[in-house]
C-alpha cells in the first residue's frame, strides 16, 4: 500500500520524495556524501545498509543494489538472517553496530565505538555511524510512506 | 549507552557535540545542515508542529542533546 499520492510508476522511496523537488534533491545530495569509498570502503556500507533492510523487513531498500558491491547468494542470505561469520573482522563489527542501530541503539558500546576508530579514525567513525543511522532512517521512511520495490532499478547513493 | 563523546570534536578547542563531531567529515555535515535547514523552512507543516514532533522524538530515543 502507498499512503502518499503518487502515480503507479512513482512508487520507491526516492519516487514519493519527488513530491517535495527541493526536499528529495537535498535528500540525495546528502545520501550520497555517506558513500565516500576513501572514508569507509563502499562493501562495508552497503552490507550494513542491507542488513538494516532486513532487520526492517523493508523490501523496497532489501531490493535495492550498489552497483559498485557484488555480493554473493551466501552473502545475502546471511545478511538476510542476521549471521555475521564468513563475513571478515572490520565488516563484522559494522554488522555487530549496524544491528543494533534500528531499534537497540542504547547498547551500542563504548568499546564497538573505539573499535570502528581504531580501523576507520574518527572521520571513517562518524562517517560510518552517520550512514547507518541514515540507512535506518531510509528504511522507516519507505515502510511508513508505503513505499515499493522496483528491482529492475540498481541505485548508487541509496 | 555511553554520557561522555566517544568521538572528539574536529574543532581545536571547540567542545565535542554534534555539530564539531560530524565536523570530521565536512562534506556530510554540509549535506545535513542543508537538509535539516530545509526541514525548518515555511511550509504546510508549522514550526511549532515540527518542535513539538522534534522534542517527542528526542525524549522517546533518550536523546539529551
Amino acid at each position: 500500500m502507498s499512503w502518499a499520492s503518487t502515480t503507479p510508476k512513482t512508487q520507491t522511496l526516492t519516487d514519493h520524495l519527488a513530491v517535495q523537488p527541493q526536499l528529495q534533491a537535498k535528500y540525495q545530495q546528502f545520501m550520497a556524501t555517506l558513500w565516500d569509498a576513501e572514508r569507509v570502503p563502499t562493501r562495508l556500507l552497503e552490507l550494513a545498509r542491507l542488513r538494516i533492510a532486513a532487520i526492517h523487513d523493508c523490501e523496497e531498500q532489501w531490493l535495492q543494489r550498489h552497483p559498485d558491491v557484488r555480493l554473493k547468494a551466501h552473502e545475502l542470505a546471511a545478511l538476510q538472517q542476521g549471521r555475521r561469520e564468513g563475513f571478515d573482522e572490520l565488516a563484522q563489527l559494522v554488522l555487530e553496530v549496524a544491528e543494533l542501530m534500528p531499534l537497540n541503539h542504547h547498547e551500542i558500546s563504548d568499546a564497538q565505538v573505539a573499535a570502528l576508530r581504531h580501523a576507520l579514525d574518527e572521520g571513517g567513525t562518524v562517517a560510518v555511524l552517520t550512514a547507518l543511522a541514515f540507512f535506518d532512517v531510509n528504511a522507516r521512511l519507505s515502510k511508513t510512506l508505503g513505499a515499493t520495490a522496483n528491482p529492475a532499478e540498481e541505485a548508487a547513493n541509496v | 549507552m555511553s554520557k561522555t563523546p566517544r568521538v572528539p570534536g574536529a574543532l581545536a578547542g571547540a567542545d565535542s557535540n554534534f555539530g564539531t563531531v560530524l565536523a570530521h567529515t565536512p562534506d556530510v555535515l554540509n549535506g545535513f545542515f542543508e537538509l535539516y535547514g530545509l526541514f525548518w523552512q515555511e511550509g504546510s507543516v508549522s514550526a511549532r508542529h515540527k518542535e513539538l514532533a522534534r522534542l517527542r522524538n528526542a525524549r522517546t530515543t533518550d536523546c539529551g542533546y
